[in-house]
């Protein structure tokens, strides 16, 4: 059992006994008649190292992204503590970058104001804000579009703006939820090795919620397969393999398979019991 | 030779376009025409002028109003009722809906009066306020003001609505306060269906005041047509009812540009603008 | 501990919790839905309150009336039967009217999607008649249909046209277009075609139109009785005004506001049953 009081100091994130109820949108207050709680997630526990990356796998809707919403404060647990840093989560957590599923880029802003937007929010001076966004607009190879509009950019480059508007402002927890969702296979590809790339250059925890096996292979440190609802941790598997990876090669490497059999396993047996 | 094969079938759609749009416009101009020299011809022959007037006659009654200082007496007298209405309703339609939109159980509680007062035709509403504020420029102001007023409330609070939460989440977890995601996010956002309806309701301000003149005035363009309809003189009613089209015409047009101030272009379905 | 009993506690915690989100949205639900009804309830009697007590003290009382005074002039009014000639021809005017606009409208939206050439030649005059304000046109409908029931209906029949030939022409152009190319590789054609696709497909939008435009409709045949006429309930309204009795010029609108939430809720109800899978919710 942890000590609450005392968290070992090698810990950015921890999520001790953590169950959701929400209860579904929508449904609620026809002529009075209130939806039934669902229960997202169901005794999930575990904590992520610094700088470790870390998957969250598993079916739709087994609570993956209600994950990282509980660790950005936007909603409280119903039982259990969400800690960052030693100190529990309460209220928005501003601590954290959150690259959400949809990108989320202010449609009225240029991309150049959008990947500023969270260093002005923080106050980052002008000039400052600036010289960081264009860095980083340099580097996931932006440059040229900074006066369009996100209506203007293609699906890969929204999402690019989309992370490194995050990046830009260094947390040091990352929080990621199906970023490359809806790109096509080569896009996707392309923008996970970008993804490491950044990640190396500061090596922040991320979370990262994919429904990839191998995607979440070719990124990560550790694996956590969740089952369906209500979501409870399955396994957690460590990757192991040597970084910095190639991730157009990944599935050359022998332990690949072994590893994706032992994932595809997992999620199979939660799809077959819904 | 594929750049060959493209120039080749450029210039045969282009070719074909413009033969197209030569057709049709010179069907456009021959109906235009043909029914003004039909209504010419017709008036005097197949029709007593009293029910129709003729094309000349109308053209004269407005070439005579124009030089006239009386008809631009109470052209402005129109413009005046309709710039101070769509002003104070706008105004009030704004303002209204900020604190409404942003709280729902507020927005509930006054939701079903609104819906009542809505659905009160504007039109019905003419003779309450000429017995409150005489016959003089209150009322039809008041009136301009009442049909902008729900128009520009209702797109607002559309507008602030239809914000998608995740653009405000976003902003929250970066760090962003009530006051900064009211600035950069619901502002912005609400801010091309604020426009929109700006755009529509312009036209709408002058035509509460002209029903304003309508119901009961001595004065405003809406009153000469109907003055003339009294006294049967048909080339008035018909130059007015022209005049009164032609600014309606502007208005709506003079506003459009509002939109393309917004190089973002939203797609906006806007509520409420055929309400007249 | 074992492991049955590790999943015994899991399982107690998880209904646990359960209850407690259920219970918790529940009471947030109803606290705020009670919350709700007082506001509503307490709003719409300040309101009356306030007209009726407070608005005396500002403005001259004969301007006014109150609502007791409505009240007791609208039961006036029913009982001595002037009410029901009135809301007769009111009702009239603008159900002919509308009629005759929808059927108007709807036949013109099939000839100009019928003959495309006719729908670009006159797009622009439709474009121009359609934002020009209908309203305007009443003294002259005055002058040439006389004081009777015809100019009213003409004129109601006008604000129901246009919105009717826009919706059902918009509504034609909206389907999907794969829709009709499936309904052709399976063979349909001609008036099969209309039938199966066409018309189904541009029903929501056309029946969206429809129960929008009675309201329009009563406009049209108020602002008609506004300018002359000798009965009806704008014609009562306009009178009452000029003769200052404010309690029958509310009475009047208050009937006016019924009936169009009274004509409206029958529309709708008749709309739920014609085209049940309709998902079209149009605003307005």
């Amino acid at each position: 059992m942890v000590d609450p009081a005392k968290p070992p100091l090698e810990e950015a994130i921890r999520l001790e006994a953590v169950y959701k109820a929400f209860v579904p949108r929508g449904s609620q207050g026809f002529r009075g008649r209130t939806a039934q709680p669902l229960l997202a997630l169901e005794d999930v526990g575990f904590a992520a190292r610094p700088g470790e990356f870390i998957s969250l796998v598993g079916p739709s809707g087994c609570g993956k992204s209600t994950i990282l919403n509980l660790l950005a404060g936007l909603t409280q647990p119903s039982a259990g503590r969400v800690v960052h840093h030693g100190r529990p989560v309460s209220g928005v957590n501003t601590e954290v970058g959150y690259i959400t599923q949809d990108d989320n880029l202010l449609p009225w802003r240029s991309m150049l104001r959008n990947v500023e937007y969270g260093l002005e929010l923080r106050r980052v001076p002008k000039d400052e804000r600036r010289r960081r966004a264009r860095e980083f607009i340099e580097l996931v190879g932006l440059a040229g579009f900074e006066n369009h509009y996100p209506h203007e950019l293609s699906g890969g480059m929204r999402k690019r703006a989309g992370i490194v508007r995050t990046l830009a402002y260094d947390s040091d927890v990352v929080l990621m939820d199906e970023p490359f969702g809806p790109l096509d296979a080569q896009t996707r590809v392309i923008l996970q090795d970008e993804l490491l790339k950044l990640w190396e250059l500061r090596r922040p925890t991320v979370l990262f919620v994919t429904h990839d096996l191998v995607e979440a292979i070719a990124l990560s440190d550790r694996i956590i397969t969740f089952t369906c609802r209500p979501g409870r941790i399955k396994r957690d598997y460590e990757v192991g393999l040597p970084r910095p990876r190639d991730v157009f090669h990944i599935h050359d490497l022998p332990q690949f398979r072994e590893l994706y059999d032992a994932l595809w396993d997992d999620i199979r047996m939660e799809i077959a019991a819904t | 030779m594929s750049q060959q094969v493209l120039d080749d079938v450029r210039r045969r759609g282009a070719r074909h376009r413009r033969t197209r749009r030569a057709i049709v416009w010179a069907g456009r101009i021959g109906l235009a025409a043909g029914a003004v020299v039909a209504w010419e011809l017709a008036s005097g022959t197949l029709v007593r002028p009293f029910f129709v007037s003729s094309p000349s006659a109308v053209a004269e009654r407005l070439a005579e109003w124009f030089g006239s200082a009386d008809f631009w007496f109470h052209a402005r007298f129109t413009l005046t009722s309709t710039a101070l209405g769509f002003l104070i309703g706008a105004a009030l339609g704004v303002l209204l809906a900020w604190p409404l939109a942003l709280r729902r159980v507020a927005y509930r509680i006054v939701e079903p009066y609104f819906l009542i007062a809505y659905s009160v035709p504007a039109v019905a509403l003419g003779p309450v306020f000429i017995l409150w504020f005489g016959i003089g420029l209150a009322p039809k102001i008041v009136l301009a003001a009442y049909f902008v007023f729900f128009v520009v409330f209702i797109n607002t609070v559309e507008g602030i609505r239809q914000v998608p939460q995740g653009l405000i989440d976003v902003t929250r977890v970066m760090g962003g306060d009530r006051w900064a995601t009211m600035r950069s996010v619901l502002l912005p956002g609400a801010l091309p269906y604020v426009l929109a309806a700006l755009r529509v309701t312009l036209p709408a301000a002058m035509i509460g005041a002209v029903v304003g003149e309508f119901i009961a005035s001595n004065r405003g363009i809406g009153y000469l047509t109907r003055a003339a309809a009294g006294r049967y003189q048909t080339a008035g009613v018909i130059a007015g009812t022209i005049v009164l089209a032609a600014i309606v015409l502007l208005l709506s047009m003079s506003l459009r540009p509002l939109s393309r101030v917004l190089r973002w272009r939203p797609e906006i379905r806007l509520r409420g603008d055929d309400a007249l | 501990m074992t492991i049955p009993d590790a999943r015994e506690a899991t399982r107690n915690a998880a209904a646990e919790v359960l209850g407690r989100a259920a219970e918790r949205s529940k009471a947030a639900a109803a606290g705020e839905r009670r919350l709700v009804r007082t506001g509503i309830v307490l709003l719409g009697a300040a309101l009356l309150l306030l007209w009726e007590f407070g608005a005396p003290l500002v403005v001259q009382p004969r301007y006014v009336s109150s609502p007791s005074e409505v009240a007791s002039r609208l039961v006036e009014l029913v009982l001595d039967g002037q009410l029901w000639g009135h809301i007769g021809v009111t009702l009239g005017e603008a159900g002919a009217g509308y009629l005759i606009g929808i059927a108007v409208g709807l036949v013109a939206a099939l000839v100009l999607v019928a003959v495309p050439a006719l729908d670009e030649i006159a797009g622009p005059f439709l474009a121009a008649f359609y934002s020009i304000p209908k309203i305007a046109l009443a003294p002259m409908f005055i002058m040439w249909f006389g004081l009777g029931l015809l100019p009213k209906i003409l004129l109601a029949a006008l604000m129901v046209f246009l919105i009717v030939l826009a919706n059902t022409m918009a509504g034609v152009r909206g389907i999907e277009p794969g829709l009709v190319e499936v309904a052709r590789v399976m063979g349909a054609r001609g008036a099969g075609l209309v039938r199966t696709i066409i018309l189904p497909g541009a029903a929501p939008a056309v029946v969206a139109s429809i129960r929008l435009t009675f309201s329009r409709a009563m406009v049209g045949a108020i602002l008609g009785e506004f300018i002359a006429a000798t009965q009806g309930l704008g014609f009562l309204i306009v009178r009452s005004s000029r003769q200052f009795e404010t309690a029958t010029v509310f009475a009047g609108i208050v009937v006016v506001a019924a009936l169009v939430m009274l004509v409206n809720a029958l529309i709708r109800a008749v709309e739920a049953r014609a085209l049940p899978w309709s998902s079209e919710r149009p605003h307005g």
